[in-house]
């Protein structure tokens, strides 16, 4: 099985606590920042802030080692295909052919993969530490009207459930000497579809079937919704937004107003 | 037993199902809920491995065409897009998932704009699937070279693995598509 791992893991740091919103803006703001600031010591220091923050987040090991697995491997693509692609500047540190590999590329390379893994890396810090509920929530608190937020809530709850589908009619389908591992890409796609129709007629059932659960639940029944969890802005909350808001405004005015090379 | 007639200028009592439009219609959060968890469940789960591509390919393209080809654009652009970004969330990219919105929301809603032209005839169906594909490898070109910092090299390096992928995953989305309106006939009405 090829599937993936639920990131959310249930703990109770202060991260954890926070307003999902606010995470959302942490990630805004923090994701703006990478992307204006252009030295390596400042993008590799933002990096170092980022990973305290996934550490703080409290998560096991696994957890983290898939995450940067994932980053690493990205970073060093970019490492070494940036200086393919450019090859301007002086001085040439050494030629491949009719390829001349420069030493501002190089820099230029990692400092683009250092802010690769910034953009990476910020994320996780939301999903580790953000329960789907939670994410679904936070949304319809920005302004997602509720029924869009009831689809997207039912769908995350639909996703496992759906692995599983699939994973067993590949099983029978195997029984039946399907086979899904041998062969051309091409060929293995369109064995696919003999797993992916039975699933996809499976789940229109399902919708079938959801559908008259949410109208004998009486679904939309009135215009004024209460929730069973309300999530609200603490002073705690507030403090963070601030704090996740000069993190993005001091290095901001610092660049353009003041024109610190950072 | 005798129902009551609102009179002129009375405010209606807020029910469903009383012609009121103010809530999208349970069928519809059904199927789009579920379109959406499958199009996530199948990006996430058919990742084929094949060594060339690192292993990124996967067939949610396949399910991005099959709703647009068989739901329409507004299916295809919500289910194809928030799908998709979903399981880029829970794969563990997010730093995709905006692009991944934009992209495969793009690709959606012009397969299916495009491909239910003429009462979604086989040519209809080809020319949406390359339509809505160019958008998508566009949009993810452009971000991954000007938004994201990945620089030409890997941005280009990255066109015919999505160029790929929109080939086998519109040849499947166009079979699945019209192997389950055989299987269920009442479809995409």
């Amino acid at each position: 099985m090829t599937g993936f791992m639920d990131l959310y893991s249930e703990r109770d740091t202060f991260l954890h606590r926070l307003d999902p919103r606010v995470k959302l803006l942490a990630v805004v703001t923090i994701s703006a920042l990478a992307f204006i600031l252009s030295e390596i010591w400042s993008l590799l220091l933002l990096l170092a802030f980022i990973l305290l923050l996934m550490a703080l987040t409290g998560s096991s090991f696994r957890k983290a080692f898939f995450a940067l697995k994932f980053v690493i491997r990205f970073m060093v693509l970019i490492t070494v295909l940036w200086p393919l692609f450019d090859r301007s500047g002086t001085p040439v540190l050494f030629s491949i052919g009719p390829l001349d590999i420069t030493e501002p590329a190089v820099w230029r390379g990692a400092t683009s993969a250092v802010r690769v893994g910034c953009f990476a890396t910020v994320w996780y810090i939301l999903m580790f530490t953000t329960s789907q509920r939670d994410l679904v929530r936070g949304l319809t608190k920005l302004g997602l009207r509720f029924d869009y937020g009831l689809a997207l809530a039912i769908s995350f709850r639909f996703i496992p459930t759906f692995g599983l589908t699939i994973e067993s009619i590949k099983d029978a389908q195997r029984a039946r000497a399907l086979e899904l591992d041998r062969g051309s890409l091409w060929r293995r796609s369109k064995n696919y579809v003999t797993v992916l129709v039975p699933t996809v007629v499976t789940a229109l059932r399902t919708a079938h079937m959801l559908s008259l659960t949410l109208q004998s639940r009486a679904y939309g029944a009135v215009r004024e919704r209460t929730y069973l969890r309300e999530v609200r802005m603490g002073p705690r909350d507030y403090v963070a937004a601030a704090v996740a808001l000069l993190v993005f405004l001091l290095p901001a005015v610092a660049m353009y107003h003041f024109g610190v090379q950072l | 037993m005798s129902t009551e007639v609102p009179k002129e200028g009375e405010e209606r009592p807020k029910i469903l199902g009383s012609g009121d439009a103010e809530f999208i219609s349970p069928e519809t959060v059904a199927l789009f809920a579920v379109l959406t968890a499958l199009t996530a469940a199948i990006t996430l789960m058919t990742v084929i491995p094949f060594p060339p591509t690192r292993g990124y390919f996967n067939l949610g393209e396949a399910m991005v065409f099959f709703s647009a080809l068989t739901f329409g654009w507004r299916a295809g652009a919500i289910c194809g897009g928030v799908g998709s970004a979903i399981a880029d969330l829970l794969g563990g990219w997010g730093m995709f998932a905006p692009t991944t919105l934009l992209a495969k929301g793009t690709e959606g809603f012009v397969s299916g704009v495009i491909g239910r032209m003429n009462g979604g005839k086989p040519l209809a169906y080809v020319a949406g699937i390359v339509c809505g594909g160019a958008c998508m490898v566009t949009i993810y070109f452009l971000s991954e070279w000007l938004f994201l910092g990945f620089g030409l090299g890997p941005a280009i390096a990255e066109i015919p693995t999505n160029i790929a992928q929109v080939t086998i995953g519109g040849t499947v989305g166009s079979l699945l598509s019209y192997s389950v309106k055989l299987a269920m006939p009442s479809l995409g009405k």
